[in-house]
């Protein structure tokens, strides 16, 4: 019987067997490259299309492709996937229903997934940018540059509570386009943050989708018999954590820092350069006081701090903390750690300072900014974490 | 004669072997037991509210899977499958007279059934290694509870 099923495997014409091989190996591939039309006839289908600023986005992912001689033949917007180049495609997130992710061929966009402002899909070289956190982070912009709010952490809680549509003055184009020093700024702060992030996720497209987690031990001095405070400060500790955790950070990593080395050529592109490499600086800033301001508004959620709700209660006002914050809080307040801390990604402060590191290597250089505060929120970190591990603290 | 019979028959042959590689290799049985007994017994000691946390972090690391610039919560669809799977084992578990609980050293049928189920309410892309090591957890978890793993109405109650 064996025989006889080897003999009929073996007889097949070669083309079969070719067949067969390459079916294989696109399916090892996760999926094949799409032809034509279909991821945007698809998106178009289900409405997730977004046209917001697309000749911006088409402008800023062109200086960034002009740093990668040979990387990408040009860019496309919103239109029929062409392998080669960066094809990046403007949905809107808040459109994808939460029972049902939109599948991409392979990837499942989802509210979540999206919530950072943008997704890459290696196998076929497609960007996702989700235009609802543009808008938002827009409209909070604008806020703070026309003195609505002082500050971005309360602008991004008044659009929250508001809704991006009570809001739309302040991101639609009508207001971002008129010829004001606010309006201009309020571009280039949006716009820079905007680099940040194609910038990060053509980084993902170079350096390929991650290789399996290694086989890296979880280091626990008691996993057994955590408090519930201790099982909140494990969450800052990727080495506590699966070794996937640990590998995904890493990724992330090596993602930001092939984004500088997109950024950090800047100055030496076309016309503008200075200036534009000036905004791409500072719009990386701006990303990551975004990004900063959004987790201490969900520590204030989760954590049940008195010295955390005070300092959320002054700086947004009591009315405004109570919407953005009370109102939304968690049933069961476990603690802020979870929130300043993602797993999948190196904390904030760290990819800052890794990132202003790197800046300083590139051929337009970097601030000179000070450090040390960064460098002493992963002192405290590692000591915290020294203590869950049973390690000595380093001098 | 016969090549073309061949030649005409090949999108037929070819089309069922597209859709069975598009579909994800199903686990190596010897590979699938070993993850699952190796965490079963990396949990084995710990008390039952932490299996709970464990078993949210390792759904959560295939929620959170893909290249994006910003990290999110993925608590909605961590709690989505959460809620399914206890649904489900109910189901498949408490039903009869006996205690749910069985041998630690192979995971049990319903657990996987109710894995894999659960994890597709919430379209999770999940690899044999997520359910074996899921698995694991969830039986740890069932065996820990006893009867009183029927009684349940959220993972939140277990102490």
């Amino acid at each position: 019987m064996n025989r006889s099923i080897g003999r009929v495997r073996w007889s097949q014409p070669t083309w079969l067997i070719a067949a067969v091989l390459a079916l294989s190996s696109a399916a090892h591939a996760q999926v094949a490259p799409p032809r034509g039309e279909p991821t945007l006839a698809r998106l178009q289908q289900a409405g997730l299309l977004d046209d917001y600023y697309p000749d911006a986005v088409r402008e800023v992912a062109e200086s960034l492709v002009q740093a990668a001689p040979g990387e990408w033949q040009g860019v496309r917007v919103n239109e029929a996937h062409r392998p080669g180049w960066l094809n990046i495609y403007l949905v809107d997130a808040e459109r994808i229903s939460n029972d049902e992710p939109f599948d991409a061929g392979g990837l499942d966009l989802t509210r979540e997934a999206l919530a950072g402002g943008a997704l890459a899909h290696e196998a076929t070289g497609t960007l996702y940018v989700n235009t609802a956190a543009w808008k938002r982070l827009a409209a909070a912009t604008v806020m703070t540059r026309t003195g609505a709010y002082e500050d971005l952490m309360t602008a991004l809680a008044a659009v929250d509570v508001n809704g991006l549509q009570a809001t739309r003055r302040y991101w639609d184009r009508s207001t971002l386009d008129t010829d004001t020093d606010d309006m201009r700024t309020s571009g280039w702060l949006v716009r820079g943050a905007l680099a940040f992030v194609l910038a990060h996720e053509m980084g993902h497209l170079q350096i390929g989708p991650s290789a399996e987690a290694d086989a890296a031990a979880i280091r626990l001095r008691d996993l057994s018999n955590l408090t519930e405070r201790q099982k909140d400060e494990r969450l800052a500790c990727p080495e506590t954590l699966h070794a996937e955790f640990q590998r995904q950070q890493r990724h992330e990593l090596a993602a930001d820092l092939a984004a500088v080395r997109l950024l950090g050529q800047q100055c030496r592109i076309g016309e503008d350069s200075a200036l534009r490499h000036g905004i791409y600086q500072l719009g990386t800033s701006w990303y990551f006081v975004a990004a900063m301001s959004d987790k201490l508004l969900q520590m204030g959620r989760s954590s049940d701090s008195p010295f955390m709700a005070r300092m959320l209660r002054a700086k947004l006002g009591p009315e405004l903390y109570e919407q953005a914050v009370t109102a939304s809080g968690a049933a069961a307040r476990k603690g802020g750690v979870k929130a300043a801390f993602p797993k999948t990604h190196p904390p904030d402060y760290a990819r800052m300072e890794a990132i202003q590191r790197a800046f300083a290597e590139t051929p337009c250089g970097g601030g000179d900014e000070d450090l040390s505060g960064l460098q002493m929120m992963e002192l405290m970190r590692l000591t915290m974490c020294n203590q869950l591990t049973g390690q000595p603290s380093s001098p | 004669m016969k090549r073309l019979a061949i030649l005409l028959l090949a999108p037929l042959l070819l089309a069922p072997l597209a859709a069975a590689l598009a579909q994800p290799a199903p686990a190596d049985p010897a590979q699938f037991r070993a993850q699952y007994q190796r965490q079963y017994q990396r949990v084995e000691a710990l008390r039952p509210d932490m299996l709970v946390e464990e078993l949210r972090l390792r759904v959560e690391l295939v929620a959170s899977r893909g290249s994006q610039v910003g990290a999110a919560s993925n608590e909605r669809r961590v709690r989505g499958f959460e809620s399914a799977l206890l649904q489900g084992l109910q189901e498949a578990l408490c039903t009869g007279e006996k205690s749910p609980t069985t041998a630690p050293s192979s995971p049990a049928e319903p657990v996987v059934e109710s894995v894999t189920r659960a994890a597709a309410t919430q379209r999770l892309r999940t690899l044999g290694a997520d359910v074996a090591e899921i698995s694991a957890i969830t039986q740890r978890l069932i065996d820990g509870q006893g009867a009183e793993f029927c009684t349940l109405r959220s993972l939140d109650d277990v102490q």
